[in-house]
């Protein structure tokens, strides 16, 4: 047993079953093995069903009602946890296996201050003395970067943003130095620049403490950089394990490239022709929602969405338009689409004003733009069949009659890649990539000629993503529409587009082709978005490399000019040619 | 948080007014003239249009609820036809009864169901939660005024535990009073106690499902301090809105069981009223339970925050 | 049938309340076109008999055949609660819909009268509705009606601000629907579920508040049988014949156990996470 003492947590064959009140199961992890080596970082991978949640609550005993450990052993430390009764577990949970979850929004107690939160912790474990618990609360505090730590003790979580909480549960977790940190996609909530910070100080404390960790994530470019060792696991089974080194650069299994694989990589994009005139073109369009009186006779506050953003879209071109939660990406699709009124500006489609008032040309307009939204579980009504959803658009264009209806439904259904016999199906029966799929079909039965996809992909695994993005281009091909393509995801954005539009809180940073975007960027708000995300490359060998995006330095005499930030005034103005980028006014 | 307390309180103002029109609307859309039951039999058209200008019967509409409305304010609510005495005396006379019935079983529902609910909740799908859903879901299908009868009929009259007519306040005597109270507030109270028991496991459920429970147990804590700490503070406060609700069916349950054990408050006044056409009287009780009933769930509402910091505003 | 197929599977309550509902059902037609006795004789030779012979469930102060009266009974009281109810969902749904469906102005005008609704304790409202309109049947279905339409606008109207943030009504929209074609294709049929539950409990209130009226003098006037208003009149007999306090109070009692099971259920139904695994 020579490799205890190197192993922090060993796994060995491992069941999970899911019981139901007649004794029947059906194994939701089958027979998984996993090693930690103490002091690593080591990820657990797979898409959703893989069982890697399930995995992580068994070992600290907090699996959901039903579901059991029905083989395996578990040691960690030198104790085996599957002998453990729910009262050995709690004096494992929280001094030496720390426990962060997913959404930072619901793991913290609304009802109770943070401070309070924390010092749950240390009294039930420790024995220090009050004064003492509040000043290790306090330090840590301090030490995950909370300004004004004393204040932040007395508030309540609701006052802070995700990030902000995720550092408080770093906080309190880490505070009872654990010999296991199991973080369970620990940022998938937060937008990449704050994802990257959390991350950075995750590591750099679990390093000082010589806390290892389990980290389970479905994102590659997260494990490539962080963790030294990964499993890789799907539908509940380990496919493999290795070094990130090993796994990574010589994947031993086809399920593992694939998963590589998928990853969005830039591709060629022919880039149309520049008409005389833009399919498209918004001018100055403002979006500003109403806020909440504080008295009921002071102003309503206002909060402006967007700020005075003017585009132009190529027939056949994809323009993407990226930013992070809060910029006004969607409320500005939603607007040029008409779906959401504006305060200012005009929609022009081929030269010709589009009032979303006006009723007869909002008829018209739906042959012109559609629509494909994020969330195909929210998108398509649930009490519809899959042929009733794709073919609701011609009920309101033409007069179709039923013959012909079901024909172009079947056709659209074989342009996206559905089987005919899912035609009678409900939304519910489909998987995630099929209902996009049913979405997709819904928008180009209307043989448009822009389709806003908003965020399209999200909501997907990555090999769905892969899939589904493939059918979007391949459709594009086919029938030369545009697209105007609102992101989060930069590899999804560089795999896709045309040209790139950066927004930031309603405002746009940066607009270029997306070559200039990726590899000249300007705007230091544009070059942070960059270097937060990951890339994965094929080396060319069967292989691949995952690291952070090195972002190329700015060209010669474009170092030094006013950029635009937060609070100064505002222009944008043409860097280079066809490069545009938001400066302080002068 | 002033701000929204006063937000809260000023919102008020328009659902009272409005509801003070619908009283006035309704009174107003009952057939005949009401000068005509103050003058009674005499048949002198006379006679009948000075009592018309005596209750300002004479004026537009508009006037007469702006007149109706202003008294309200001052606290002249008129006069009873039946026994001439004003109608805000009336009231004042019969509200302690009513008051007294209402917040007891209130009172006996919280301390009763909370409880209950929130070990039905935690314990969910054993036997004892199972022992809880069922007596709660037995005692929401028996009407309050059924279990009175029954109580009058076997506890006062059949096996005469307790007296079955007349009353004596608590307010005079403590325990005579309690003991005309018990009956009343069983058969008033078994229907909430199912209700708010039933709300009170439901939202225990919801918050034990909740991550931040899980959190809790993963840093190792016992499942009565998770209970304790983390599910019941956030079960409570939605429980305390069903509260409202609550004091709405007991405000109206309370009408027949005052009718019921001849206890002399506010409904069996309005019930009495009601049958001898006294609209005065309707009218004043109606708009006095309606101002009691929305205080009280203003003043909920303003207790919120304290158990929700969430809403904090 | 399938649905009702999964809807039964696994749910002895539902099955049992679908029992004791059927069974007042048949009780409510039987009692339409045939009952042992005239319900509405007077019989003074007969007055109260206690059960059994020639008398199933005995006779009241007049002699008439309390089984006669309560299966007449299960009609009126049952065709009360549920045209009240009736009202109650149709008017609240539309009202509920609009406000949900257009927000704003609309909303703000329709939530001001429904908070005065909903400030009236609905009993209460009842009361005075009937106070103003006269007793007797329609004065009641229209007391109810009216008094539990503001619950019912209020579920609407949250459902409905829910369902607009889901993006299936945006994308009927961008499909060229209008608003009123979306409000009734989409927005609509996904609010059947809650309106099924708030309805089925909203009946158990109709018939516990009608038997009240009836109970207060105020629902339909006699000689007409209803379950309250013979719990009503038999109340000074009630010593020396229990079975008058039983037999009316007990079918009551059954009718809501039933429906508070069948509600229960549905609920259930509808909303998988509060399931008893």
């Amino acid at each position: 047993m020579d490799t205890m003492s190197e192993n922090l947590l060993e796994v060995r064959g491992l069941t999970l079953a899911l019981q139901n009140r007649f004794g029947l199961y059906r194994e939701i992890i089958q027979d998984v093995n996993l090693n930690l080596k103490q002091g690593h970082v080591h990820a657990v991978v797979g898409e959703s069903g893989s069982g890697k949640t399930m995995l992580a609550r068994s070992l600290v005993g907090l699996l959901p009602r039903g579901i059991a450990r029905v083989a395996g052993s578990v040691a960690f430390d030198g104790e085996h946890l599957d002998r453990f009764s729910e009262k050995d577990f709690r004096h494992i949970r929280g001094p030496r296996i720390g426990f962060v979850f997913q959404e930072p929004m619901l793991s913290l107690n609304p009802a109770i201050t943070v401070g309070n939160q924390m010092r749950e912790g240390l009294r039930l474990h420790t024995r220090l003395s009050r004064a003492e618990v509040d000043e290790t609360c306090l330090a840590m505090l301090a030490r995950v970067g909370i300004r004004n730590p004393k204040g932040a003790f007395h508030a309540y979580p609701s006052e802070y943003s995700g990030g902000m909480r995720q550092r408080i549960m770093l906080a309190s977790v880490l505070a009872l130095k654990p010999r296991l940190l199991i973080a369970d996609e620990p940022t998938t909530a937060l937008d990449a620049i704050i994802q990257r910070e959390v991350l950075d100080l995750m590591a750099e404390m679990t390093r000082e403490s010589g806390t290892s960790v389990l980290l389970i994530t479905h994102d590659l470019g997260l494990v490539g950089e962080y963790a030294q060792d990964v499993t890789v696991m799907r539908h509940g089974s380990v496919v493999e394990e290795g070094s990130i080194a090993d796994t990574f650069r010589r994947p031993q299994q086809e399920y593992t490239r694939l998963l590589l694989a998928a990853s969005p990589k830039r591709a060629d994009r022919k880039t149309p022709a520049p008409a005389l005139a833009p399919l498209l073109s918004v001018h100055d369009l403002s979006v500003t929602f109403a806020g909440r009186r504080k008295w009921p006779w002071s102003p309503r506050g206002v909060f402006q969405a967007v700020h005075s953003v003017s585009l132009e879209l190529q027939e056949g071109e994809n323009l993407a338009i990226v930013g992070e939660s809060g910029s006004g990406k969607t409320t500005l699709g939603r607007a040029i689409t008409g779906l959401q009124s504006y305060t200012d500006g005009r929609v022009m489609v081929d030269g010709v004003h589009f009032d979303p008032r006006d009723r007869r040309q909002w008829q018209q307009m739906r042959s012109v733009m559609q629509v494909v939204f994020q969330d195909p579980a929210s998108s398509l009504n649930p009490r519809f069949r899959i042929g009733a959803l794709i073919g609701e658009g011609l009920r309101h264009s033409e007069r179709c009659d039923p013959r012909e209806t079901k024909a172009r439904v079947l056709a659209c259904m074989r342009d996206v890649g559905l089987e005919e016999s899912q035609i009678d199906k409900f939304p519910h029966e489909l998987s995630g990539g099929q209902k996009q799929r049913v979405a997709i079909a819904r928008a180009i039965i209307m043989k448009p000629r822009i389709i806003l996809a908003d965020e399209p992909v999200s909501a997907l695994d990555l090999t769905v993503q892969a899939q589904v993005l493939k059918v979007m281009m391949e459709l594009q091909e086919k029938f030369g529409f545009s697209f105007l393509f609102v992101s989060h995801d930069l590899a999804v954005v560089e795999r896709v587009a045309n040209r790139v539009m950066v927004m930031r809180h309603g405002r746009v940073i940066e607009v270029a082709s997306r070559d200039r975007i990726f590899d000249r960027p300007l705007h230091p708000y544009t070059r942070r978005l960059l270097s937060a995300s990951a890339v994965v490359a094929e080396d060319g060998k069967g292989g691949f490399d995952v690291a952070a995006r090195r972002v190329p330095d700015r060209p010669a005499g474009l170092e030094d000019l006013p950029y635009y930030q937060d609070g100064s005034a505002y222009r944008i103005a043409e860097a280079e040619p066809d490069h545009f980028v938001a400066l302080a006014k002068d | 948080m002033w701000a929204y307390a006063l937000k809260r309180i000023v919102s008020a103002i328009p659902t009272m007014i409005l509801a003070s029109v619908m009283v006035f609307g309704l009174m107003r859309l009952i057939p005949g003239d009401p000068a005509m039951l103050f003058i009674g039999e005499i048949d002198d058209p006379a006679v009948l249009e000075a009592k018309r200008r005596e209750l300002g019967l004479d004026q537009p509409l508009v006037m007469q609820y702006l007149n109706w409305a202003g008294g309200m304010l001052r606290g002249d609510m008129g006069v009873s036809v039946q026994t001439g005495r004003p109608v805000a005396g009336e009231i004042a006379a019969a509200f302690p009864v009513t008051a007294i019935v209402v917040v007891v079983a209130t009172a006996l529902a919280a301390l009763v169901a909370i409880p209950a609910g929130i070990v039905a909740g935690w314990k969910q799908n054993s036997k004892t939660d199972a022992t809880i859903v069922s007596i709660a879901t037995l005692c929401l299908s028996i009407p309050g005024f059924w279990t009175a009868l029954l109580l009058l009929t076997f506890l006062g009259a059949k096996w005469k535990l307790l007296p079955t007519v007349g009353y004596v306040s608590v307010f005079d005597d403590a325990r005579a009073g309690a003991i005309y109270l018990i009956m009343p507030v069983i058969a008033l109270v078994l229907t909430e106690v199912a209700v708010l028991t039933r709300m009170s496991r439901a939202s225990t459920i919801e918050v034990m499902g909740l991550e931040y429970v899980t959190h809790a147990r993963a840093k190792g804590m016992g499942e009565r301090r998770v209970l304790w700490r983390h599910v019941f503070p956030n079960a409570f406060a939605p429980t305390l809105t069903v509260l409202g609700l609550i004091l709405g069916h007991l405000l109206g349950g309370v009408v027949v069981i005052e009718q019921m054990f001849s206890l002399p408050g506010l409904g069996r006044l309005m019930v009495g009223a009601i049958f001898a056409r006294d609209y005065a009287i309707v009218q004043g009780v109606l708009i006095f339970i309606v101002v009691i009933y929305v205080v009280l769930n203003t003043v909920i509402d303003l207790l919120y925050p304290v158990f929700d910091p969430r809403v904090k505003l | 049938m399938s649905i009702l197929n999964r809807f039964l599977t696994n749910r002895l309550n539902a099955s049992l309340g679908l029992m004791l509902i059927s069974v007042f059902l048949l009780a409510a037609i039987l009692g339409s076109v045939w009952t042992p006795h005239d319900p509405l004789l007077v019989n003074f030779g007969d007055r109260l008999r206690p059960p059994g012979g020639d008398y199933w469930l005995g006779t009241d102060q007049y002699g008439r055949d309390t089984f006669s009266r309560i299966l007449v009974g299960a009609r009126e009281s049952l065709t009360i609660s549920s045209l009240s109810v009736a009202v109650a969902v149709v008017s609240g749904t539309v009202i509920g819909a609009l406000a949900g469906y257009f927000a704003g102005l609309v909303d703000r005008a329709i939530g001001t009268v429904m908070d005065a609704l909903i400030a009236f304790p609905s009993l209460l409202l009842a009361l005075g509705i009937v106070a103003a309109v006269g007793p007797g049947k329609y004065g009641v279905i229209v007391a109810l009606g009216v008094s539990y339409a503001p619950g019912v606008a209020r579920i609407v109207r949250a459902t409905v601000m829910s369902l607009r943030g889901r993006d299936f009504i945006d994308s009927a929209r961008a499909l060229g629907n209008s608003h009123a074609s979306t409000l009734i294709r989409h927005v609509l049929p996904n609010c059947i579920a809650p309106v099924a539950v708030i309805g089925t409990s909203l009946f158990a209130t109709a018939l516990l508040s009608e038997s009240a009226l009836a109970f207060l003098g105020l629902g339909v006037p006699p000689p007409n049988p209803t379950w309250g208003g013979m719990l009503a009149d038999t109340k000074q007999f009630a010593t020396s014949a229990v079975w008058l306090v039983l037999a009316p109070g007990l079918a009551i009692s059954m009718t809501l156990l039933a429906v508070n099971l069948l509600g229960d259920a549905l609920r259930d139904f509808f909303d998988p996470r509060m399931e008893q695994v």
